[in-house]
């Protein structure tokens, strides 16, 4: 090719006519999933913004001029109750020589005896407690963390394939429980779940799942163990459908399988702010970990993007 | 409500508000010329379809800092070719970005002829978009990148200059050598 570019050519426009000619008879479309995804996942977008420019008017009438001396005197009446009423709560122990203290019973210990006998009230309390849920330890030595104590929780249906087994192993060798196993801790909702894991993450990560928000245990209970089309999946991932997430992973396949970039479905989650999609994938024991054709992890993305809530989330599933 | 006179920046202020019909009309709109840019660029119909999903819900997530300081296609063009850009080092970092498309010379998929044509027709047309196809992944991936840009995003060269960080005279040179060479390639095809 010489240096200098061709001369202006007047049929120039005409090549730009036969580009036209054929790209307009170039039958390739995109897909109806994609465009489908799309439009939902702006829907869903648009619903959050008009809720929240609902909230903001709401908020700012509210605070117009001509509301504030209503807005002050009703403020100006709750604090002049408050003061009112609040000393008849906050009144100070009657003295022993007073005339309720005559009526009142006898055997009614004094003030200062009555400290030791509510504490011995709340301390069995405590005591019963302590035995039969043994907080788990902080830190755990390494060959506790390679042991795999929720062996003991788990069913016959838990079977794994060696590629899962292998996963685990690594899971463990970096100190993170590997996700079947927080699915069988998920899916048994038993006590002893947060004492069985072992090493301090697996033991924060199942205690958040027993005790953690109730939408994310109904979400982890109601739903089968892994897997289904992956492409559906990643694409319903991203657009933040939990009905056909859940659809999605009641097939057979991987839940962490990666599209031509090597994102899985949880990184897509996770790019696209789909927190929820976050939570019921992990739930399900997606990799936290799995980092895409670039070398970024999920936890980076979400960083990079700060969405607090992902952040968090993978965090507690041991997230690098 | 009717969008169609609506201006694309109109519609994205709109949308940026909560009106999800303003985005639908801003997406039926553009879908056609962002698909084209992007298949034919990426050169794989797979490839196009995600990045088709991470160009639009960029645009969706991004509505509310959207500020029509340039003209809203130069904004998603901008998008578009930055998401090309990322999936060619993701696919291929051992090489260097001047490889996008290439593959299209060989990875020309079968197309889904329109079923209202009658068979010959439906062929040719067939034939003609595996040409063009071709023709594009036969230009040096900077001068397919600046024609596209502009036949596709409908941009003048001081567009294309800003969102390819070209100078004006660089791209006007691409876009030279783009047209002659494909004048050359689909001539069998006018």
């Amino acid at each position: 090719m010489s240096s200098l570019p061709p001369p202006f050519d007047p049929s120039d426009d005409d090549a730009d006519e036969r580009y036209r000619r054929a790209s307009e008879r170039d039958p390739s479309r995109p897909s109806e999933a994609t465009r489908r995804a799309v439009l939902a996942h702006a829907e869903r977008l648009a619903a959050g913004r008009a809720r929240r420019d609902a909230r903001r008017r709401w908020l700012m009438a509210l605070l117009a001029p001509r509301w504030r001396p209503a807005i002050a005197g009703t403020l100006a009446a709750a604090i002049l109750a408050a003061v009112l009423i609040a000393p008849q709560f906050l009144a100070p122990a009657v003295p022993p020589g007073s005339q309720r203290s005559s009526t009142a019973a006898p055997a009614a210990p004094a003030p200062v005896e009555s400290v030791p006998a509510a504490s011995t009230a709340v301390l069995p309390e405590r005591s019963r407690v302590a035995p039969s849920a043994p907080r788990a330890p902080r830190r755990e030595s390494a060959a506790a963390q390679t042991a795999s104590p929720v062996v003991a929780g788990r069913t016959a249906s838990d079977a794994v394939t060696s590629a899962q087994l292998e996963q685990r192993a690594g899971a463990y060798a970096a100190g993170a429980p590997p996700p079947e196993e927080r699915l069988a801790v998920t899916a048994n909702q038993s006590a002893a779940a947060p004492t069985a894991m072992a090493g301090s993450r697996g033991a924060a990560a199942a205690s958040d799942l027993a005790g953690g928000p109730a939408p994310l245990q109904r979400a982890a209970a109601a739903l089968p163990a892994v897997a289904g089309d992956p492409d559906a999946l990643r694409q319903a991932a991203a657009a933040g459908d939990l009905a056909a997430l859940k659809a999605r992973l009641g097939g057979a396949g991987d839940i962490d399988a990666r599209d031509a970039l090597g994102r899985t479905a949880l990184m897509l989650a996770t790019l696209n702010g789909q927190a929820d999609a976050v939570a019921v994938l992990l739930a399900h024991g997606a990799d936290p970990s799995a980092a895409d054709a670039q070398g970024t992890t999920p936890l980076k993305a979400a960083v990079a993007a700060d969405e607090r809530r992902i952040i968090a989330m993978l965090r507690r599933y041991g997230a690098r | 409500m009717n969008d169609a006179g609506l201006s694309d920046e109109t519609l994205m202020a709109r949308y940026a508000r909560g009106d999800a019909g303003a985005f639908t009309a801003l997406y039926r709109r553009h879908e056609l010329r962002i698909w084209r840019y992007l298949e034919r660029n990426a050169g794989s119909r797979a490839t196009a379809e995600e990045l088709m999903q991470e160009v639009w819900f960029a645009v969706a997530r991004d509505a509310e800092r959207y500020r029509p300081t340039a003209r809203f296609t130069t904004w998603l063009f901008t998008i578009a070719r930055n998401r090309v850009i990322d999936a060619a080092r993701a696919s291929r970092p051992h090489l260097s970005l001047d490889v996008v498309g290439h593959e299209a010379e060989t990875v020309v998929e079968p197309l889904t002829a329109d079923a209202d044509a009658g068979p010959a027709a439906a062929a040719e047309a067939r034939d003609q978009a595996v040409a063009l196809r071709q023709a594009l992944a036969r230009l040096p991936p900077e001068q397919r990148d600046a024609f596209l840009l502009q036949l596709e995003g409908d941009l003048s060269v001081e567009e294309v200059a800003s969102v390819t960080r070209a100078s004006f005279e660089t791209v006007k040179s691409r876009l030279r050598y783009a047209r002659t060479r494909l004048r050359e390639l689909l001539s069998e095809y006018a």
